[in-house]
């Protein structure tokens, strides 16, 4: 190989690794969220005497991104709530031994998902508040970091009900799911109308998710069938919702957690509400299921 | 002349092996980037064949991004983004892939220069397959910021390939410090 034929392979190498490399930068600086992304949180809980709920908070962060959540003041709530680091579950302290990730957080190329835990924490001025109304909604407030900066969040909702109105309003029986699949349950001891349902924030997965209304074991509503229906629906013992992944094996459980329904019924001629939710906190994302929800909020936001 | 190719399989060989105790390597490759140009130094003055010359610069460009990797990866002095560590890590292996390819060339040249032909082709071939495989690894390695985390078994292939084109390389060298071994005692 002559020295100008070597010059030659030199140039060619060096040429093709830095434009690879250059496009690899700039393809994964597009990657980059603006800002930091939380999860919704969907719940119901019962205020009883021994009040020991926890929410668990999960949000993706950009890799670079080192700051940690430290508290959140939720709207409607007179105190702020505090995050644990770390996750209490079943008498055991959820940690790792790994320097590098010591909260095991979900690390992927380009973004991180974290999570925090709150011990909910009710003052007298708000229990006074549930005690009064029965219920107490919160899902909104400014989020605190661990650098000091604070930004509005928007969770998704919470719900703590007293005993008695608990007791009066629910209609949800239970509910389960897995990777591709949720159903939740819904009884009346009374017939009931439906007659409104909020499907706005099904809308935008329509195309990756099948809805399917099923009423007293007997009548099933479609997503199609729903949103051009102006009647109202008779309920007489029970019904249940249904979602299934189109594409099977597909986590979408982040999917069905953005999923909240507003609903009207009707009983003794008397309008209630209720909503139809999944409680999914975030945590079990991975990697590609990360990437899926950034980019379905790009889709929604940019 | 057999201590300028000792000096560089040395060298070599101090950047391969990574004995760590922690995260410190006891033989730290910016001595070994020390003897290869120290190896090139000799080599450029005794031959004065071109491409020693080069790669002596080559090897102090390793050498200074081994220095570097001191106080990044051992002692975690500085803390680089993504983007700059990558830019490293690339930069990195494209001037050891010259460096590589360069000291081939001056080998191939010296062997040409003492009429030891087998020799000059063989280090004349090493180092086209030597250039062609280490080019196609670092830029299948440059897509390793966009690749997914769990997708890590072609980093693994890839640490197999250089291990062996390094392999190769100290059996070339040693085949050169050999040869000057044998005039050596031969004189």
């Amino acid at each position: 190989m002559t020295d100008k034929t070597l010059k030659r392979y030199i140039i060619i190498i060096a040429v093709i690794v830095v434009l690879t490399a250059a496009g690899n930068m700039i393809y994964a600086s597009y990657q980059v969220i603006p800002e930091l992304l939380f999860t919704e949180i969907n719940d119901e809980f019962v205020f009883n005497e021994v009040f020991d709920e926890k929410l668990t908070i999960s949000y993706i962060t950009n890799n670079r991104d080192t700051r940690r959540l430290e508290s959140i003041s939720f709207d409607g709530l007179e105190t702020s709530q505090l995050i644990r680091q770390t996750g209490y579950f079943g008498g055991f302290f959820y940690t790792s031994d790994t320097n590098d990730n010591p909260y095991n957080d979900i690390i992927g190329r380009y973004y991180t998902l974290k999570s925090g835990y709150i011990d909910l924490h009710l003052t007298e001025t708000d229990i006074d508040l549930l005690e009064e109304n029965g219920s107490l909604t919160f899902g909104t407030g400014t989020a605190m970091m661990s650098d000091g900066t604070a930004m509005p969040v928007s969770f998704g909702r919470i719900t703590i009900h007293t005993i008695e109105h608990w007791d009066e309003y629910r209609l949800r029986e239970g509910g389960g799911g897995s990777n591709d699949h949720f159903t939740v349950d819904f009884k009346t001891e009374k017939p009931i109308h439906i007659t409104s349902l909020d499907l706005s924030t099904f809308e935008p997965h329509k195309d990756a998710i099948d809805m399917k209304l099923t009423v007293d074991y007997d009548k099933v509503y479609t997503y199609d069938e729903l949103i051009i229906r102006t009647e109202p629906i008779l309920v007489s013992r029970n019904f249940q919702m249904a979602y299934t992944a189109v594409e099977p094996d597909i986590s979408s459980q982040w999917r069905f957690n953005m999923i909240s329904m507003d609903m009207t019924y009707e009983k003794d001629d008397e309008s209630y509400n209720s909503w139809i939710y999944y409680p999914f906190y975030g945590t079990g994302m991975d990697e590609p299921t990360v990437e899926e929800y950034v980019e379905f909020w790009r889709a929604q936001n940019e | 002349m057999n201590n300028s190719y000792k000096h560089l399989f040395s060298g070599f060989l101090l950047v391969m092996l990574d004995i760590n105790i922690g995260s410190f390597d006891i033989l730290p490759d910016v001595i070994g980037y020390i003897l290869v140009f120290l190896g090139l130094g000799e080599l450029h003055s005794n031959t004065g064949i071109e491409s020693f010359r080069v790669a002596r610069i080559l090897s102090i460009v390793s050498a200074i991004g081994a220095v570097f990797e001191i106080f990044t990866g051992t002692f975690g002095l500085i803390h680089m983004s993504a983007f700059i560590s990558y830019t490293v890590t690339v930069f990195g292996g494209l001037s050891e892939l010259l460096l590589v390819v360069c000291i081939y060339h001056g080998m191939t040249t010296h062997m040409t220069m003492l009429e030891e032909i087998s020799l000059s082709n063989q280090f004349g071939n090493e180092n086209k397959r030597y250039a062609v495989i280490q080019g196609l690894s670092l830029i299948v390695m440059s897509f390793s910021l966009n690749m997914p985390k769990d997708g890590g078994a072609y980093l693994i292939a890839l640490l197999v390939v250089s291990i062996i084109m390094h392999i190769r390389l100290l059996i070339n060298l040693n085949v050169a410090k050999k040869l000057f071994d044998t005039e050596a005692s031969e004189l």
